[in-house]
């Protein structure tokens, strides 16, 4: 399972794709997001690192906004991925299963073929 | 100490104010705003503690009409303000040339004194937080720029050219009538209210 603290180099890395992958299960509002993606082993994620993202998200066409009104509480503003968030979510998703696989696979050899200088 | 309340007011206070430093219309500050407060309301969190510095979290949002900044976005703002200015400055000596039958005489003072302007004018509009929060920068600014402006043009009294009044009358009307135009356009930026999108 998740073994915190994931380096924070890694987190920065893949936070865009890991939003994109909430909001991929639907729309939802920031702290849901931010509470989603500290379940899931990525820690405290905090407003003003998430938001800065959801608006590059934003201006790039990948997700569109909607203020709902709050039950008890001040109305709270959705995000939801476009089309185009979805078919960018699913190609970023593929690269990075890619990448991990083969990642680990170098990692895990015991032999490494070198250059020799 | 100041309680959590008042601290809080002071985060929005300022998050709010780097935004319009930033010239984001009301209706995007509204919505910024908005949402640090449904983010806390939802966290339990103070805006400082989940936003960090309000002044970073302000540069670190992008809005659609930073792509907007350039010439066409600063220049009828700034335009209408220093043709007033200039018109203003170039004014003053043709009420005795025409009492007197004279060309009206453009001083190289009188000319000093208008690039002054434009560059006290172009300074404000875009370093306005660095001049009205750092006192050097402000003080250099305003009350140099002001002191240059004059002196130029009370002690540079040689005559760049002269040109005949009705001339000069033509150019400063033309410059007043723009600048009351361009600020007549400019109305509706300058009421830009901050609207809370949850009504």
């Amino acid at each position: 399972m998740s073994t915190l603290p994931w380096p924070s180099e890694w987190l920065r890395g893949l936070l865009s794709l890991a939003v994109m992958r909430v909001l991929a299960a639907g729309p939802t509002y920031g702290y849901a997001i931010s509470a989603t993606l500290e379940d899931n082993g990525f820690g405290t994620i905090k407003g003003g690192t998430l938001y800065p993202l959801l608006g590059r998200l934003e201006s790039a066409g990948l997700v569109t906004t909607q203020w709902r009104a709050g039950e008890g509480g001040p109305g709270r503003k959705y995000f939801r991925l476009t089309e185009d968030g979805m078919a960018e979510f699913e190609r970023q998703a593929a690269l990075w299963g890619e990448f991990a696989a083969h990642t680990s696979a170098f990692l895990g050899n015991t032999i490494i073929e070198t250059k020799e200088s | 100490m100041a309680d959590e309340t008042t601290t809080d007011r002071q985060w929005y206070d300022e998050f709010t104010l780097s935004l319009r430093y930033r010239d984001v219309p009301g209706t995007e500050i509204g919505d910024a705003v908005a949402q640090v407060e449904s983010h806390c309301s939802d966290s339990g969190e103070s805006p400082a503690a989940a936003f960090g510095d309000p002044r970073a979290y302000a540069d670190s949002l992008e809005f659609p009409r930073d792509d907007a900044a350039g010439a066409g976005h600063w220049l009828p703002v700034l335009g209408p303000i220093v043709a007033f200015l200039v018109a203003l400055q170039l004014g003053i000596p043709i009420p005795r040339a025409a009492v007197e039958g004279t060309t009206v005489p453009v001083t190289w003072g009188s000319l000093g004194a208008t690039v002054v302007i434009v560059l006290m004018m172009t300074m404000l509009w875009f370093r306005t937080r660095l001049v009205l929060e750092n006192r050097l920068v402000g003080g250099v600014t305003i009350i140099g720029g002001t002191v240059l402006a004059v002196l130029s043009a009370a002690l540079l009294r040689e005559s760049a050219f002269d040109a005949p009044v009705l001339v000069m009358t033509v150019l400063v009307v033309a410059l007043f009538a723009y600048a009351a135009v361009g600020m007549w356009r400019q109305r509706a930026t300058l009421n830009d209210p901050i609207v809370d999108p949850r009504g």
